[in-house]
């Protein structure tokens, strides 16, 4: 497990170091950081992954929804959560932020943020896209895959190349799903993939049951149809299959993007997640032959 | 925290354990009423939060009253999403609005809010009712309710809370379903028959997968 890194942001600093220390004794496996404006906090949040900001709502120089706004648009897996003794939030203009809200007067209102944190940090229960299970797993096991990036670039370019052949299809990819990014380690074809995560296709297809997502038309599929970038990159449809690690982790995808709607059949299906599954064979191959080479 | 399992008398759903959340989906109105009765049937002691976006706070408090004469309005919370901020009761019910059925902001922490009275008034066990996701739907994009269900999932997982989200699937696309199912914990699916309605549970364990009919 790794370390979950808590940005506590509070323009009083009384109020910041004892919410601080208290998350501090309270959790394990913790990295508090503090700020005690909103430019600060924006600083924070740029400068390295947080994964949980428990933000006061009057700032200063502006308020936590502010923060909870910019949070959701520069690193959309952090968690946001207000943590305030003011009830009166204007809500106006941050409809769609959606945070978690603990008032400071409330009973056991520290245990409560405390469970809040772990939920948000451990789980990433805030994002706007589904989240396998065993999240944090995966993470990690998607970090151990792209350290060995070098080595899955040829078989991954391969594969992209046949993948556009056979689906006579604009482009192909193979894409690694980090927390906030799509990671693309190899690909073939002149479409701009979307790197942002929750504008990916691909990390819809890593919590599919079968393992295969085929999307025929982008504009007509709801959680694809607000997504600007997908439409800009001229994704019309898809058609992609995990990468499962050997512990059966999903750590990313092959995806197949094309310009134009289509529909796409069971052998297609079948098709690209044979071609997907040839990269954990194929570092399972070399893993063995250098066994044998020593 | 309390860690006692939620039970529903009155309906063939077997306890689920504190922390657990389930999307209710039925066409029409059936999916509320399945709902209503898993929030606030069967005469238990749990402090209910009831997000409304069809029915004003008002309206909700007083069908809610006529149904279930014996419910102790303290222990009840309503958010008036319709965005009509008809809030004033005679029951006793606390109600709480939002400006419009597009702030989900507003309703997660007007939710909150509503925790933090009943607590006052010494509940810690809390059945919160989401109806419905469908009609938020109408005013919002997918990708934020999405983030409005991992949310409110979360905050009821951290409390060993119960929630109920609404969902009526004939209004959408199979893969709003498909992916809210894979952020609750499980699902109850109601349908309506010949000879009346019948519910099946799916995605939680010791619970039968088969149609059963229900008596509302």
């Amino acid at each position: 497990m790794g370390v979950t890194v808590v940005l506590i942001v509070d323009r009083d600093e009384q109020t910041r170091l004892r919410t601080a220390r208290f998350i501090r004794e309270r959790l394990e496996d913790v990295s508090v950081l503090t700020a005690n404006s909103l430019a600060t906090a924006r600083d924070a949040v740029e400068n390295q992954t947080v994964d949980v900001v428990v933000t006061g709502y009057t700032l200063g120089d502006g308020n936590g929804l502010e923060l909870a706004d910019y949070v959701r648009k520069t690193s959309p897996g952090t968690g946001c959560i207000l943590y305030t003794d003011s009830e009166s939030v204007d809500t106006d203009s941050f409809e769609d932020v959606v945070v978690e809200f603990v008032g400071k007067e409330s009973p056991d209102a520290a245990e409560t943020l405390a469970a809040l944190i772990e939920q948000a940090g451990v789980e990433l229960t805030q994002a706007s896209y589904p989240v396998p299970e065993a999240e944090r797993e995966r993470l990690e096991a998607a970090d151990q895959f792209l350290t060995i990036r070098a080595e899955i670039v040829p078989v991954g370019e391969r594969l992209a190349g046949l993948a556009v052949d056979h689906f006579d299809a604009s482009a192909a990819a193979v894409t690694v799903i980090s927390r906030d990014r799509q990671e693309i380690v190899a690909g073939e074809g002149e479409l701009t993939v979307p790197t942002v995560r929750e504008q990916s296709l691909a990390t819809h297809t890593i919590v599919s049951e079968t393992g295969v997502m085929a999307v025929g038309d982008t504009q007509a599929d709801p959680r694809f149809a607000d997504t600007e970038k997908i439409h800009d990159a001229g994704i019309r449809s898809y058609l992609g299959a995990t990468i499962e690690t050997r512990d059966g982790h999903a750590v990313g995808t092959l995806s197949v993007y094309d310009d134009e709607v289509r529909e796409f059949s069971e052998a297609d299906r079948n098709y690209i997640r044979e071609l997907a599954g040839v990269i954990p064979e194929t570092l399972a191959l070399r893993e063995r032959g250098d066994r044998y080479a020593h | 925290m309390p860690t006692e399992p939620f039970e529903f008398p009155t309906l063939p759903v077997e306890a689920v354990r504190a922390g657990t959340t389930l999307l209710v989906t039925a066409s029409g109105r059936l999916g509320s009423r399945v709902a209503r009765e898993l929030a606030l049937g069967g005469g238990h002691d749990d402090g209910i939060i009831y997000i409304s976006t069809n029915n004003s706070g008002r309206m909700l408090a007083e069908e809610c009253q006529s149904s279930y004469p014996d419910l102790d309005f303290s222990e009840f919370g309503i958010i008036d999403a319709t965005g009509r901020a008809d809030t004033e009761t005679a029951t006793g019910a606390r109600v709480e609005s939002v400006s419009n059925s597009a702030d989900l902001t507003g309703i997660s922490i007007k939710n909150s809010i509503l925790t933090t009275h009943l607590q006052k008034n010494g509940i810690d066990r809390i059945r919160s009712c989401f109806d419905s996701l469908s009609m938020l739907l109408l005013y919002t994009n997918f990708k934020t309710i999405t983030r409005f269900v991992h949310t409110m999932d979360g905050r009821i997982a951290a409390t060993d809370g119960l929630g109920l989200f609404v969902l009526d699937p004939s209004m959408h696309d199979p893969q709003v379903k498909y992916t809210l199912q894979n952020i609750c914990d499980g699902v109850i699916d109601v349908r309506n028959e010949e000879a009346g309605p019948e519910l099946r549970v799916e995605g939680l364990p010791n619970q039968s997968r088969s149609w059963q009919s229900l008596d509302l």
